[in-house]
């Protein structure tokens, strides 16, 4: 059976219904290219999981690869706010999984990871059930509105569906478009998470910056309300206040240092040490992170941590060389970025394949290089290069360009398009 | 002659000279041989004495498509011809992801000596795309970034006047990579893919600020 063949049926496939999650019956039986190939399943097809799974396939064809993921498409996260503004169409991110698995030579399994049992090495999901002989966990982030106190499972309904954090692609994103598009005037808030382990760290200030170029150019009666709890942008400071002030002033409120202790997202209120209730008309609540379900499932995250429990060069789960965890699920101290997790997919996919020849490589750190955009034709950058000695990761080098300029935002489109066919054979 | 000629002309010249080209799949080995002489842009031979100090230059070898670079670094370099053994060549295609110039604009280029780059000091080589840096000193080496091979190396040779030739490619070239990654790019250039990947005779070379409407540096 082919993987076209395969996909047929798996989407046919009746299921059964255990213990309240229902997965598809029977073993999912996937051609090798030899009846001794070891399988590798990575889980998540974002930027971490389908360099891996690339990287693998082409560093060892004879290896069988197997990509899970729920979603049918590819949709980009970064980019996707100049998507949000009408700045780059929705062709730019949104991309095939087949044509990336055809091109490169592994297979693609849309469907929904249930639980794995490591003792017996197989993934269960809602098509059914596989083996592994190696597996790479790349599920990204969950949000944790707990740690805002949003708690309560009605709040919680609305945070998710009436002001989506769109930092996990997809439907979260397009509503977002809607309500920024149909806007029509008052304060959208953008909330940023404390702390550096959220995805994407400037992302909320890029985001704020093109919404109220959005808006000014469109000639809302609106601003923006960026509540941040640090004191300034972690980075590209000076390049998004240079925005604020020279591109987008009138159009944007920044309220730094504000420790949210909560969100009213019933009566639409940010509730701040600093600055007491921020009331707001509208917006986009990104909460605290953490890792994704599945691996806390699985006994991945120690107690009282939100990140994968790996050792931190080898990326294996404490306690297990089969299991790798990969991308924004980490828990060393890089940025959550699309660039890192590519960089250092290329450097897990490489100790797979040590792994299944039983022996070791030497560590190589990833590499962080965020643009972001501040109007439709202009960007600044950051890069960041990671070193570990005496048992700490500190920055080897750091790079920055904060004056908006066009050639940033070409380097911006090539470096993202050029993510695009390498990652996903894309045109 | 313009950047339209420029490319029309590599493309008439594309022929395959059977009989004078072998591939290697060995990425630490010689990859490509074939001589191909080098012309200026007028069609006379192309001498090692028209190669200006730190300027670079651009020809497309050995398909139709394949820019390369070629600049005196002033120094002895690895691998370098003429007298200070300073002149090099390099396949001008991103090791990392495959960047390479077009008309109208390169994030891949040189950094003349005096230039800054990523790596606090010129003379080299650097993509802005995702920001990889090689050593034209050091038989295009990766300095620092995510570019995991070397720029693969153009083997020059010179004849008794001193024209210049391109011999083949060492090192693990990127071409079907390039092929595959570029390929909507390359038939906007080049009117197909086949034309694109049509093995040159001879190459004509110019200086990469003529070739491209902007460098773009970071």
């Amino acid at each position: 059976m082919d993987r076209r063949s395969f996909l047929k049926f798996a989407g046919i496939s009746a299921g059964l219904f255990i213990g309240g999650v229902s997965f598809g019956k029977g073993s999912i039986n996937l051609p090798k290219p030899s009846p001794k190939s070891p399988r590798v399943i990575v889980i998540g097809a974002g930027w971490s999981g389908l360099t891996v799974a690339k990287y693998i396939k082409k560093g060892n064809p004879s290896v069988d690869v197997v990509l899970i993921d729920k979603r049918a498409h590819f949709f980009s996260c970064p980019v996707s706010n100049l998507w949000l503004v009408d700045i780059v169409p929705l062709e730019m991110l949104v991309h095939s999984y087949l044509k990336a698995a055809d091109t490169y030579g592994y297979h693609f399994l849309q469907a929904t990871v249930i639980d794995i049992d490591r003792n017996k090495r197989k993934v269960y999901t809602d098509k059914g059930v596989i083996d592994y002989d190696f597996l790479v966990l790349a599920p990204g982030i969950d949000y944790d509105y707990g740690r805002w106190n949003i708690k309560d499972p009605k709040e919680l309904e609305i945070a998710r569906t009436k002001y989506p954090p769109a930092f996990i692609p997809g439907s979260e994103h397009i509503y977002l478009k809607k309500k920024i598009h149909n806007f029509e005037g008052g304060e959208f808030v953008i909330t940023v998470p404390p702390g550096l382990d959220y995805r994407c760290i400037p992302g909320p200030y890029e985001r704020a910056t093109l919404i109220a170029w959005f808006f000014k150019k469109n000639k809302v009666k609106g601003k923006v309300i960026l509540v941040d709890p640090h004191s300034d942008p972690p980075v590209k400071a000076k390049g998004f206040h240079y925005a604020w002030e020279k591109i987008v002033n009138g159009y944007i409120d920044y309220y730094p240092n504000a420790d949210i202790k909560y969100v009213d997202v019933i009566n639409r209120k940010v509730r701040t040490e600093a600055y007491g209730d921020i009331d707001f008309t509208d917006g986009n609540i990104y909460p605290p992170c953490r890792v994704a379900d599945i691996v806390y499932k699985i006994g991945g995250v120690k107690k009282g941590e939100r990140w994968a429990n790996i050792d931190p060069l080898r990326y294996n789960l404490i306690g297990d060389e089969r299991v790798f965890v990969s991308g924004d699920a980490r828990n060393q101290p890089f940025s959550k970025s699309g660039n890192t997790a590519a960089t250092e997919a290329k450097y897990i996919a490489r100790r797979v394949l040590a792994s299944i020849a039983g022996r070791d490589i030497p560590y190589k750190p990833p590499i962080t290089l965020c643009y972001s955009a501040v109007d439709e034709n202009k960007a600044v950058w950051v890069r960041l290069t990671y070193k570990y000695e005496k048992g700490q990761f500190s920055f080897a080098r750091v790079r920055t360009d904060e004056n908006p300029s066009q050639k940033n935002f070409k380097a911006y489109m090539a470096w993202a398009k050029a993510y695009y066919k390498d990652m996903l054979a894309a045109d | 002659m313009n950047r339209r000629d420029f490319l029309k002309t590599c493309g008439l010249m594309g022929l395959l000279i059977e009989g004078k080209i072998a591939f290697s799949h060995s990425p630490s080995e010689i990859s490509f041989k074939g001589r191909v002489p080098l012309k200026r842009e007028d069609g006379r031979p192309f001498n090692i004495k028209d190669v200006k100090r730190y300027e670079p230059y651009i020809f497309f070898y050995p398909y139709t498509s394949t820019p390369c670079i070629l600049v005196d670094v002033g120094k002895k370099a690895e691998g370098g011809i003429g007298k200070g053994n300073s002149i090099v060549s390099f396949s001008l295609i991103c090791s990392h992801q495959w960047a390479f110039p077009t008309p109208s604009e390169t994030f891949i280029t040189y950094y003349g000596p005096d230039e800054t780059s990523l790596v606090d000091r010129g003379n080299v080589i650097q993509c802005c795309v995702h920001m990889s840096v090689f050593d034209p000193l050091k038989g295009g080496e990766v300095i620092d970034g995510p570019a995991d091979y070397p720029l693969a190396r153009i083997l020059l040779d010179t004849d008794r006047e001193g024209n210049l030739y391109a011999v083949g490619v060492e090192g693990k070239d990127q071409f079907s990579e390039f092929f595959q990654a570029n390929r909507s790019t390359l038939k906007r250039l080049y009117g197909s893919l086949q034309k694109a990947k049509e093995i040159v005779k001879e190459s004509r070379v110019m200086r990469l600020k003529y070739y491209t409407k902007e460098e773009i540096k970071c």
